[in-house]
């Protein structure tokens, strides 16, 4: 019966998937996106630019953006950017949230954990300046204080399209 | 020079009696070293015999006493000679090994008889091998195996005192049943040499011959450790210091392949194929239960023990298969097969001993046995684990070292002889190949097992316990590293000595090993094999930007990697045990203890493992319980009664006066 209705459903249940007409196509993501695409095929050789994320103690706001960078509208693994699984394969580390003290250790044990050189980019308002926690007790603040920092994306949160032309910035003219 | 090389092996006997009696001189140091340089001498002069033996062959040698009605005593011929320079060439590394490693034991052990006890037993050893007779063989037979049962109670313990009892009853048995054989064949006359029994064995009645085989085989076979008689061996062998395993292991079950091979080859008519399926059947069994029990056990010692009964079986598999074909008039796969079974022994007992000598070292650093407290040694001892990998490799039979080529030799002509129009010995050659095979397989994971646990990763003792461990001093490292070196060039040199074993005067080349079709190069294995590591080596130094390298602990991801999350000896043996539980019926238990009578769950649970041997709680124990509950029986008969042993006098008296009359 339950293998029945699954069946139903799969078959002749309505139609839940849009065609991607339906969605309003955004242009400024698309280029920024392709010339990123170009930038890191150029320096790369043709593998992708691997990012590794790190929370120094964020609200999660910002790990809310970088979750989103995955789905399937903005999709930035064609772009030639992927999240990895351990700071032994990045390429790149975000740090997001004004790094705590509890968190400062991770902060660093990634950071030399990763092989070098490697771009650091301090994701939102915490990780630039210590945003509204700044000079707390409990936070070291910026993620500068604790580790290098190559770029800083301010915002509270920073979305994703702003995140992605930020990267294709320090990309194209490296400090 | 043939003058002189007879007193070179009496010089050799000798020394070794001196050493004994000079261990006995007190409990000094200088007693005990004393001691073990005049058994290094004894075992140098045993080697320097041995060659001149190699070097001409068809003189042999013999040593004679002129005044003794059963000249002459003593002899080597090449066989022999094979065996002694084993028997001399352990000796040696064992004798140099023992002054430093038993200063650490001072206490725990009675230096004096125990130094003592180590010389008789090399001594019954070289007796052995020398002797031309069974009486002189059986004396040092006895001496062998008296001196080797008070080397395994040597600590003193409990424990020991249980394993030596039961090798003391099983090696009283195995010495009964090849002193009744020898007796049968001799019928009567116990003074003959080994030539006379020759040919009294060839006019003897038809039962004699039969009979006579199966002790032999049960004598000798319970003193190798061939299963079903070889429970003592996994007990007893790593119960005594470990340079007396060394012997045992290494030299000792070798003895009783030279005593087998001995009287089978020498003494006895050429064996059926009757005989040779039953000497291929036992090696079978004994290959797989043994290297079964050695890729399971956690006992560092035992897995050794296994792994020697393991390899036990492969040596008879190869004496059984070549019997086999020279009872089917298969003279190539005679010839080939059992000069790899000889190569075998002689590789084996090379590793086998390197490796019991290892285990002193590890078992010190830990001080304990058990393979799940150990492991991290790799870091504390570099060199020594490198000789202890190869050993470990080389007992697996792994290319490029010494034993991989005897068994190279084995398949390679159990293959080439699968053409032959003969469905019968097809299917021996193939069951034995799928055998040996598997056993070669689970070898493998038995060495792994033994290096990765003990050497690798972090150390599973206390804190900073391995900080403290006592390294190994030169003395002990000089011997394991000359074993190392012999195992590594057992490889290379793998062609000539099996041209020596042959006897073959002109071999068309010293460096090239041929079976049928098929030829290796060993020395050129080698050779690849080092080019492979230095080809690597450069390419890393070439390709990757080393000035980049920084070093920094493993990514951890937060967690502290400790010794806990371990690959531990149960869990690693898992898979084999999880396959074979119908013939290992291991008993597992957890037991759940509550610790707050209120809530179940917080709890205090313990894993038990055993592992059990079959052939005990289903051979000997209901065997032990059968005779003990006979005894009680007969006991019945005590009862104290005057009058009623009057009248078993009595009664005894008629019924001898009714056989005698």
């Amino acid at each position: 019966m339950y293998i029945l209705n699954l069946f139903q459903t799969l078959f002749l249940g309505p139609k839940v998937t849009e065609h991607p007409s339906a969605f309003a196509s955004d242009d400024e993501l698309e280029t920024a996106g392709s010339e990123l695409k170009r930038i890191i095929d150029a320096l790369y050789g043709g593998r992708s630019l691997r990012i590794r994320a790190v929370d120094g103690g964020s609200t999660n706001a910002e790990e809310i953006e970088l979750t989103a960078l995955g789905n399937a509208y903005y999709d930035i693994e064609r772009f030639g950017l992927s999240f990895v699984a351990s700071p032994r394969h990045a390429d790149m580390l975000f740090v997001t949230g004004p790094v705590t003290r509890n968190l400062e250790t991770a902060v660093k044990t990634t950071y030399e954990a990763t092989p070098h050189p490697c771009i650091v980019v301090a994701v939102g308002d915490g990780a630039c300046t210590g945003g509204i926690w700044k000079d707390s007790y409990a936070v070291v603040g910026a993620v500068e204080n604790v580790i290098p920092v190559h770029l800083k994306i301010p915002g509270d949160p920073p979305s994703p399209a702003q995140i992605l032309k930020a990267l294709m910035g320090v990309l194209k003219h490296p400090a | 020079m043939s003058f002189f090389i007879p007193y070179l092996l009496f010089a050799s006997l000798s020394l070794t009696v001196i050493s004994g009696i000079a261990a006995l001189g007190g409990r000094a140091m200088i007693f005990h070293k004393l001691s073990q340089i005049f058994l290094a001498l004894s075992g140098l002069l045993g080697m320097a015999a041995s060659v001149a033996v190699f070097l001409s062959p068809e003189i042999g040698m013999r040593v004679s006493i002129a005044s003794a009605k059963f000249s002459p005593v003593f002899g080597l011929d090449l066989f022999g000679a094979v065996f002694f320079f084993l028997v001399s060439l352990v000796s040696v590394l064992c004798a140099v090994y023992a002054v430093p490693y038993l200063r650490s034991y001072r206490t725990t052990y009675h230096l004096p008889s125990l130094n003592a006890l180590v010389a008789a037993f090399v001594l019954g050893m070289q007796i052995v091998i020398v002797s031309t007779g069974p009486f002189p063989f059986m004396i040092g037979w006895e001496i062998m195996s008296l001196a080797s049962f008070f080397l395994v109670v040597s600590d003193r313990s409990a424990e020991s005192v249980r394993a030596a009892l039961l090798y003391l009853v099983m090696t009283h048995l195995g010495a009964a049943a090849i002193l009744a054989a020898f007796l049968l064949l001799a019928q009567g006359s116990f003074f003959a040499d080994f030539s006379l029994l020759t040919n009294l064995a060839g006019t003897a009645p038809a039962w004699v011959l039969p009979v006579s085989f199966g002790l032999f085989l049960f004598g000798f076979g319970s003193k190798s450790g061939l299963v079903p008689f070889h429970v003592w061996l996994p007990e007893a062998h790593p119960a005594a210091p470990s340079h007396v395993s060394a012997l045992m292991s290494g030299v000792m079950l070798k003895i009783a392949i030279y005593g087998f091979l001995r009287v089978t080859l020498f003494l006895l008519p050429p064996i059926g194929t009757t005989a040779s399926l039953v000497i291929l059947g036992f090696g079978l069994l004994t290959a797989l239960y043994g290297v079964l029990y050695a890729a399971l056990d956690r006992d560092f010692k035992r897995t050794l023990a296994f792994s020697s009964i393991e390899n036990i079986g492969l040596i008879f598999t190869m004496i059984g298969i070549s019997f086999f074909a020279a009872s089917r008039g298969l003279e190539v796969l005679f010839e080939v097969v059992f000069s790899a079974a000889v190569f075998f022994t002689i590789a084996h007992a090379l590793f086998k001993s390197g490796l019991f000598l290892i285990s002193g070292v590890v078992v010190r650093a830990f001080h304990s046995r058990s393979l799940e407290k150990m492991g991290g040694l790799s870091k504390r001892l570099p060199v020594f684990s490198a000789f202890f990998c190869i050993l470990a490799l080389a007992a697996a039979s792994l290319p490029p070292f010494g034993p991989f080529f005897g068994e190279w030799m084995f398949f390679q002509s159990l293959l080439g002889h699968f053409s032959l129009h003969d469905p019968f010995v097809n299917a021996i050659l193939l069951l034995t190949f799928a055998i040996s095979a598997l056993v070669g397989g689970l070898a493998i994971f038995a060495m792994v097992k033994l290096f990765a646990l003990s050497m690798l990763a972090e150390s599973r003792s206390p804190e900073n316990a391995l900080e403290h461990c006592e390294r190994p001093a030169w003395g002990e490292m000089f011997s394991i590293g000359v074993f190392t070196l012999s195992v590594l060039l057992l490889g290379p040199f793998a062609p000539a000595v099996m041209a020596l074993i042959r006897g073959e005067a002109a071999v068309p080349s010293l460096w090239l090993l041929s079976v049928g079709s098929a030829a290796i190069q060993p020395s050129v294995l080698l050779l690849f094999l080092f080019a492979c590591v230095l080809a690597v080596w450069i390419l890393r130094r070439l390709m990757s930007r080393v000035e980049h390298e920084r070093a920094y602990h493993r990514w951890d991801c937060g967690a502290p990697v400790n010794a806990s999350m371990e690959y531990t000896a149960t869990a690693f043996s898992a898979p084999i045990r999880f396959f074979f539980r119908l013939i290992l019926r291991t008993k597992k238990s957890v037991d759940v203890l509550p610790v707050l009578a209120t809530n179940p769950w917080i709890a205090s649970k313990s894993f038990n493992m055993n592992l059990r041997s079959i052939w005990m709680d289903f051979g000997y124990l209901p065997l032990g319980r059968f005779f003990i509950g006979l005894s009680l029986q007969v006991k019945k008969i005590q009862s104290g009664n005057i009058r009623f042993y009057l009248f078993l006098i009595f009664a005894a008296l008629i019924l001898t006066l009714r056989i005698a009359l």
